[in-house]
């Protein structure tokens, strides 16, 4: 079992990494945990736990930014940003675990629409301690900035293989006035290629929604009844005007009725739908599968996913996420094969499951992974940094 | 971590008046070597080398900086920059790309010479994909034309830089373009998907944002060259606006105007585009262009509301509503597509106005946080008078991104040198103000020996590790972003002392 140092300032983590790399100790970072098992086993000697670093250090309530620790929770943030009537509009899996740091690492993208509202969009700058203990900053404190390498592009979604992130700048934005979420309903009886089509037609009816997903039957969410189809919900928010959006077009598009979710209800359902990826596996045996591709390819694939479990998508984001019994799993990858525009990575599964299988299908080509492992030998030359988890 | 390689480090002033190390030496049997190797591919005047041929290469818009190429590849495809690359590092020649040269901080000058790879004949918009809302391009295409291309299915490329009907998609991957509109809609790198690439060694890669692992896209956007050579890109595309308003506003002064901007953004409205010119400005512009700003204004704020008709009705209100209580002295609206165009004419052609009032002009880009614009638009009056310069404003005030202009005659080595201290003071201030160097032209040649006025030796260390891990000759487009490490007392790559900072005016869609 591996030991746990739970530093609580930057100078600590610095001295722990040193030691741990000095020692030649492979190390696995974490906040909160919620998504400690993304991308490939890491071998792990070592834990480095940095949610002691917590705190907010600087809100710019008229610049819309704030700096905080990186153990910081999104949760604890958020409250502390509302009372000025402010938001992070990043919106992870169980945001009162989820640390900013550990969102940051993990790229999550939550479930708003890009661009806009991924961690690379909000991430002005951020303070690090590489491998050796040195410690870098990149990025600033103003939302536009082209001064030297994207360092902190390169951070997100490291997954803690590059260095320890202990500080962070952010974006913020003004609390929405209100908000609306349209649910419509798509037909069951749909061709794979009519689904796909008719979902990014709908979702095009919608002016600049703030979320738009495509929920599968049978998840218990509010506000959806139970009739064994697929749903579109778009999420529309800002001003009161903003919000209050006819969805006829939309309704139209989708060929079926609509609803519209407000207030408590409203809320309960995009919980649902965000927490999914952290909460689903701990269903019993089950795989979290996440796709990327281009939008019809990627509604194709979730539409095929659908015979093993129920997967969400997020068309404008490229992504869909999919929970299914880990027996189905090499009949789900062969049903994603018939979608070649697609690639997709097991990112939740029992440990020894993912010890015993491929987690990148595929994975990226050669040459990518040829300059992947280019860069952590650059920032991370002993590789003590969960060796193991990335692609390459 | 090596610090200080080099004890006589460049502060202050003395940077702009070393002079440069020379451009590497190289044989012209050498280019001789390569034009017999690459003319079968690219074709007689696909690589040129008479130097009225490569002369023409020697500068982008920032034409200070002044080192004209051995060599010019025009190559038309991706498998021909790649032999081009895959030559020139055979060779250990240098090599820049290049698209418009239309860049403000000399990211495609070869400074060390070698050879340019224009990708100007690369310009097709290959494949649009309304119900996706992508298009794939050639990286030499001209970012209006993507536009102009998707137009019909109701869609647009969102970054607009200024000199958006003459530079590249290419140029914008490398300098992660800005724009008015990139306040609401993002930079360059919010709108790249993918992006092929040919790396140092000539070999072609595909990157992607889909891609699982490290955000390559990511870092290879905004590294102005120096990680790879873009040849094609896969672009995001946003659906035109149902409606759009354009509104300008005079004020008494700039302060008030930038308190507006803070408290617009405050309220949750947010403008797709707001622009700053201040009194001098205003009066070269209507001077030049004529585009009707009042020319008794302290300054304007050029504003633009964009979305559905109820939501921009919405917006509108509430941003009449603050102008008015922070003394806007009148608010006028675009009615039609005409006055929409005439507004934006002013402000795009700014910098082209100034060539009126003087024969050069020195443009800088940092940014400072929102709130600090009055301190700081207070500080650069104080800077200019300080050094008796004639010094105009005309910034992205939803950003905080700083331009100020400085007119003066490159012919007065007094006034250059007063230039060049006034010049790094702006810098140091907007980095004391909690801002950055730069906020959309790019580090390039201008402002590499100044990053330290930003970052520590670690953090510059830990950027030359990633450079250098994926350029690992030096040889592409080598002298760019960071501090060049040289000899002591022998930086490279300043001002040479027979050049001068300008001339920008001579071009009408200068990138602001």
């Amino acid at each position: 079992m591996a030991g746990t140092l739970a530093p609580a300032s930057e100078e600590e983590v610095a001295r722990a990494l040193a030691a741990a790399s000095g020692a030649g100790e492979a190390v696995v970072l974490r906040g909160g945990g919620t998504r400690l098992g993304l991308g490939a086993p890491a071998r792990t000697d070592r834990i480095v736990d940095l949610r002691g670093l917590s705190g907010v250090i600087e809100h710019h309530v008229s610049d819309l930014t704030a700096e905080a620790w990186a153990g910081t929770t999104v949760g604890a943030l958020n409250r502390e940003l509302a009372a000025h009537r402010q938001l992070l509009a990043l919106d992870p899996p169980l945001p009162d675990r989820a640390t900013l740091g550990g969102v940051i690492a993990a790229g999550d993208p939550g479930v708003r629409v890009v661009p806009g509202s991924r961690p690379r969009d909000l991430l002005l700058g951020l303070s690090a301690v590489l491998a050796d203990g040195t410690r870098i900053r990149s990025g600033g404190r103003v939302v536009k900035n082209v001064t030297g390498y994207e360092l902190t592009k390169l951070f997100t979604g490291s997954l803690g293989t590059l260095g320890a992130i202990t500080r962070v700048t952010l974006r913020l934005r003004a609390l929405p006035e209100a908000s609306r979420t349209v649910v419509a309903g798509l037909p069951g009886s749909d061709s794979v290629d009519q689904f796909a089509d008719r979902v990014l037609a709908a979702a095009a009816a919608a002016p600049g929604p703030a979320a738009v997903a495509v929920v599968p039957p049978g998840t218990g969410l509010p506000g959806l009844p139970e009739d064994g189809g697929f749903r579109l919900a778009i999420r529309l928010e800002g001003l009161r005007e903003e919000a209050a959006m006819s969805p006829d077009g939309v309704a139209e598009a989708a060929g079926g009725g609509t609803e519209v979710l407000k207030g408590p209800e409203e809320e309960e359902f995009w919980a649902g739908v965000r927490d999914f990826p952290a909460v689903a596996p701990e269903r019993g045996g089950t795989l979290g599968l996440a796709v990327h591709g281009p939008p019809g390819a990627l509604l194709r694939a979730a539409w095929r996913l659908a015979a093993f479990g129920p997967p969400f998508a997020f068309p404008d984001q490229r992504r869909a996420i999919a929970s299914i019994p880990g027996t189905d799993f090499e009949a789900a990858l062969g049903a994603l094969r018939e979608e070649p525009d697609v690639s997709a990575v097991v990112e939740t599964a029992p440990d020894r499951w993912k010890r015993d299988n491929d987690v990148f299908h595929p994975p990226p080509s050669s040459q990518v992974r040829a300059l992947s492992r280019r860069i952590k030998e650059a920032l991370d030359p002993t590789g003590i940094l969960a060796p193991g988890r990335m692609p390459f | 971590m090596e610090k200080g390689s080099c004890v006589g480090r460049r502060r202050g002033l003395g940077y702009f008046h070393r002079r440069p190390c020379p451009p590497i030496r190289l044989d012209l049997t050498l280019m001789e070597a390569l034009a017999a190797e690459l003319r079968p591919h690219l074709g007689k005047y696909g690589f040129l080398l008479r130097p009225e041929h490569t002369l023409p290469y020697e500068c982008d818009g920032s034409t200070a900086y002044r080192s004209a190429p051995q060599a010019v590849a025009l190559p038309r495809s991706t498998a021909e920059v790649a032999r081009v690359v895959r030559a020139c590092a055979a060779a250990g020649v240098p090599f820049t790309a290049r698209g418009a040269g239309t860049g403000l901080s000399g990211g495609a000058t070869p400074i060390e010479g070698g050879v340019v790879i224009s990708l100007a004949g690369m310009n097709r918009v290959l494949e649009v994909n309304p119900a996706e809302r992508t298009a794939r391009c050639q990286t030499g295409v001209v970012n209006l034309e993507i536009s102009r291309a998707t137009a019909p299915f109701g869609l647009f490329f969102a970054p607009d830089p200024s000199s958006q009907s003459a530079c590249t998609l290419g140029g914008n991957i490398a300098e992660n373009s800005g724009g008015p509109h990139c306040f609401k809609l993002g930079a360059t790198t919010s709108h790249i998907l993918e992006v092929t690439v040919v790396l140092d060694d000539g070999e072609v890669v595909v990157l992607s944002e889909d891609d699982a692992g490290y955000d390559l896209v990511g870092l290879f956007v905004g590294s102005e060259g120096t990680l790879g050579i873009a040849t094609e890109a896969t672009v995001r595309l946003l659906p035109v606006p149902e409606t759009v308003e354009t509104l300008l506003a005079p004020f008494a002064g700039l302060v008030p105007a930038c308190e507006a901007v803070s408290r617009i953004v405050a309220a949750g409205t947010v403008p797709v585009a707001m622009e700053m010119l201040d009194a001098a400005t205003i009066e070269v512009v209507e001077a030049g262009i004529g585009a009707g700003y009042p020319k008794d204004a302290g300054a304007v704020l050029l504003l633009e509301l964009d979305g559905a008709k109820p939501a921009v009705a919405r917006q509108r209100a509430d941003v009449d509503r603050i102008l008015d209580e922070c003394g806007a002295l009148e608010i006028r609206v675009a009615h039609d597509a005409a006055e929409r165009e005439l507004l934006w004419r002013g402000r795009k052609f700014a910098f082209g106005a100034m060539g009126r009032i003087s024969t050069d002009l020195y443009v800088q880009d940092g940014v400072v946080p929102r709130s600090a614009l009055p301190e700081a638009i207070a500080e650069v009056e104080r800077i200019g008078k300080r050094h008796d310069l004639r010094v105009a404003n005309v910034f992205h005030a939803g950003d905080g991104n700083l331009h100020p202009c400085i007119s003066y005659d490159g012919r007065d080595p007094d006034e250059k040198a007063r230039v060049m201290a006034a010049s790094h003071e702006l810098l140091s201030l907007c980095v004391r103000l909690g801002g950055v160097l730069s906020g959309e032209h790019g580090v390039g040649i201008e402002k590499r020996d100044s990053l330290d006025l930003l970052f520590g030796e670690d953090d510059l260390e830990a950027m030359r590790r990633v450079r250098d891990a994926w350029n690992r000759q030096g040889l592409l487009n080598p002298g760019k972003i960071l501090p060049v490490r040289s000899g002591c007392g022998e930086p490279r790559a300043t001002l040479p002392d027979s050049g001068m900072p300008g001339r920008v005016a001579a071009i009408p869609g200068a990138w602001i």
